[in-house]
């Protein structure tokens, strides 16, 4: 279906498109809200909130991108402002259970592994958190969420030389931060 | 290679983005330097730390409670919900005002209900008086004496 067609659809409320629209693009806006180190249940929250914002101002949406682009931005404008909003706490309470370990061998991994692990991803997102929100977008994307330069230079709305130098930046920053920590 | 830019160049080599000189170069400085080898495996472990958010996925009932708000978007308009956020505080001021209104009230009627206790603080004054009065004078002793042994 071409992306204006499939615009239309949602203009006039067509049910069946919402439904691809989500089915699509809900696993990597919930998993883009997870790395930047919402908790599990309140990123199906807020992804949930990008759909519905998404979907009532559908008729505000430029054809000149990728609707999953469209959303990308927009989960990410919801994320940074969640974890302003909720710094210190919810952000602190990232844990082990954020992470659906029913979807794993929790034989084969300890529970005492699993806390490390737990450790572990609050310190890189604490990491992360120190860099610039710029910086961090951008790391963040292409690191985690595995999106190449040109993918990212669409969300953000710059260069793909602006987006390698971002990156480039933030990994010497999280690299220093990193070694400052295991000094 | 020494351990100053191995360290420099730690996050390029975990992400394989260093040229394949430095690579090499990294890796045989590893396998001779203990410290720079934990160190990497220290800062692998905290950036591999994020992979498991790979295989999330949101539960199987989200698109069901996503499409129930967007009926409850649909059944209550913008101006509406609006309407709501304004009337809740409204009407909990309303209630806060009412409740003190009804304490001032009853303040107010307990305030009236104590000339009658002056009322009888009057009466039994008088009670006293009139007691007084008929009371026979004389030595308490012998009141005593004549009224409670009947001597």
């Amino acid at each position: 279906m071409a992306a204006s067609e499939l615009i239309n659809r949602l203009i006039s409320g067509d049910e069946r498109a919402f439904k691809m629209v989500v089915d699509t693009n809900a696993p990597m806006i919930f998993r883009v809200i997870m790395n930047f180190g919402v908790r599990r249940e309140d990123a199906e929250d807020l992804s949930q909130e990008v759909f519905l914002d998404a979907f009532r101002n559908i008729r505000k949406f430029r054809n000149d991108s990728e609707i999953s682009t469209w959303l990308y931005r927009i989960a990410i404008n919801k994320s940074l402002n969640f974890v302003k909003k909720h710094k210190g706490s919810k952000r602190a309470n990232f844990q082990l259970e954020d992470i659906n370990t029913f979807d794993r061998n929790w034989s084969v991994e300890s529970s005492e592994q699993q806390f490390v692990t737990g450790e572990q991803r609050t310190l890189l997102y604490n990491s992360i958190e120190k860099l610039s929100e710029n910086q961090r977008i951008a790391f963040t994307l292409n690191k985690l969420d595995e999106l190449s330069y040109k993918e990212i230079s669409d969300i953000m709305m710059i260069s793909v030389s602006s987006v390698e130098s971002l990156i480039h930046r933030a990994k010497i920053k999280l690299q220093n931060i990193l070694l400052d920590f295991f000094k | 290679m020494n351990c100053d830019f191995f360290k420099s160049n730690l996050l390029d080599f975990y992400y394989k983005e260093c040229n394949k000189d430095t690579c090499l170069q990294m890796r045989e400085h590893m396998d001779g330097c203990h410290q720079c080898a934990t160190l990497f495996g220290k800062i692998s472990a905290v950036l591999g730390s994020a992979d498991a958010v790979k295989n999330e996925s949101p539960d199987a009932f989200y698109y069901t409670r996503l499409s129930a708000k967007i009926t409850t978007m649909h059944d209550s308009p913008a101006h509406t919900r609006w309407l709501l956020r304004i009337a809740q505080p409204l009407l909990a001021a309303c209630f806060a005002i009412f409740g003190v209104f009804v304490g001032y009230k009853i303040y107010d009627k307990l305030q009236q209900v104590e000339p009658y206790t002056a009322q009888i603080d009057a009466a039994g004054k008088a009670e006293v008086q009139l007691a007084d009065e008929y009371l026979p004078k004389g030595d308490n002793e012998e009141l005593l004496n004549t009224y409670f042994f009947n001597e």
